[in-house]
């Protein structure tokens, strides 16, 4: 029974987690893609920006999937 | 790191023997250290390495090891000549027309604007060597781990911990010798802060300054390993439905996870660097 509970607290965990990071992505993607459509002359300013936050945004969502998989694989 | 072919063959043969190899083993194996035993480096580790360090530390030479070699014999080689090629152009008056140069250079001088210079200003000629070489250990180490048949380095919590930790050392070393040694007790609180505000405030302080390296670390080996994994598990994919229709549509996703993993890399080596310059520049400076 601990086995199971284990393995379905990894995968609803690193599941929750993944929806805070789809939605950061997601609002960082809309406020970049209105600013080129306002000045397309700094669209590649903001593309380099806008991939640097999404890395920031990808790290915290892949926070819990560590622990997801510290999970599994201690269990 | 997707051993296509060394995975057929592992699962070919497992099946072949009558036993059955789960498909987390074969995952497990591949993210996992392994002691070289063949060869040369299989002799060394028997005979020389074969004891602990100090009765502790398990120095035999691995995998891992490896590929953190392979990358630092990237870096001496590419960079060396070019800084000999730069320097004899500049002693003459003149910028190196050769496009080899050209190409690193293009990445060194947009390190040195974008990251280092816009945190530490004048003394950008000092410190600049250290972040240089942080930005291409890590970007090679990640780009190596790509090429099948080899893994990263990185994706492995003790190469990012150290990482880190050199950038902790960093943090404290700076700390102390700008400004003195109560830099500890006075130093990380924003000044200008009543006393009980001071008391609630300094634990709160400390324990985000031992957070920010743990926080590189986590976030640089996340972003390899889960990378790997979902290669790995593509290629499992084929394997375990034995079928050419899944093949048919698992091949182009491997191939599209693999130009993530390269930008990932690019990115990943990029805010390591530039997290690092700003968390040293931050102690650096009074606040």
């Amino acid at each position: 029974m601990e086995l199971g509970l284990a393995y379905l607290g990894a995968g609803l965990g690193a599941g929750l987690a993944i929806i805070g990071g789809g939605i950061g992505i997601g609002l960082l993607a809309k406020g970049a893609l209105e600013g080129m459509a306002r000045q397309p002359e700094v669209m590649g300013q903001l593309r380099t920006n806008m991939i640097l936050a999404i890395a920031f945004v990808e790290g915290i969502a892949l926070f819990a999937l560590v622990i997801a998989i510290l999970l599994v694989f201690k269990a | 790191m997707y051993r296509f072919m060394g995975i057929f063959q592992t699962a070919i043969a497992a099946s072949s023997h009558g036993e059955s190899e789960k498909p987390g083993d074969v995952v497990v194996h591949h993210l996992t250290d392994h002691v070289i035993d063949w060869g040369l480096i299989g002799h060394i580790n028997d005979t020389f390495l074969s004891s602990k360090l100090f009765g502790v530390f398990d120095m035999r030479i691995t995998r891992w090891v490896v590929m953190m070699w392979i990358a630092v014999i990237l870096c001496l080689v590419i960079f060396i000549p070019i800084a000999i090629k730069i320097r004899r152009a500049a002693t003459r008056g003149e910028v190196s027309s050769s496009r080899w140069v050209a190409l690193w250079e293009v990445m060194i001088e947009y390190i040195k604007q974008e990251v280092i210079e816009p945190n530490f200003g004048d003394k950008t000629a000092k410190v600049s060597p250290y972040f240089l070489t942080v930005f291409f250990f890590i970007l090679f180490c990640n780009i190596v781990g790509l090429i099948p048949g080899m893994s990263s380095a990185t994706g492995n919590l003790a190469v990012t911990g150290a990482l880190a930790t050199l950038t902790l050392v960093e943090m404290i070393a700076i700390g102390f010798m700008k400004h003195g040694p109560l830099w500890i007790i006075t130093g990380i609180v924003p000044h200008g802060l009543p006393k009980p505000i001071y008391l609630v405030m300094w634990p709160i302080e400390l324990v985000s300054l031992f957070m920010k390296p743990v926080v590189l670390m986590i976030r640089l080996f996340a972003n390899m390993l889960a990378g790997h994994i979902m290669i790995i598990v593509f290629i499992m994919l084929i394997i375990m439905f034995e079928s050419f229709f899944v093949a048919m549509g698992a091949i182009p996703g491997v191939i599209f996870v693999d130009m993530l993993e390269l930008l990932v890399a690019f990115v990943q080596a990029y805010v390591f660097t530039m997290l690092s310059a700003i968390f040293v520049a931050s102690c650096m400076e009074s606040h």
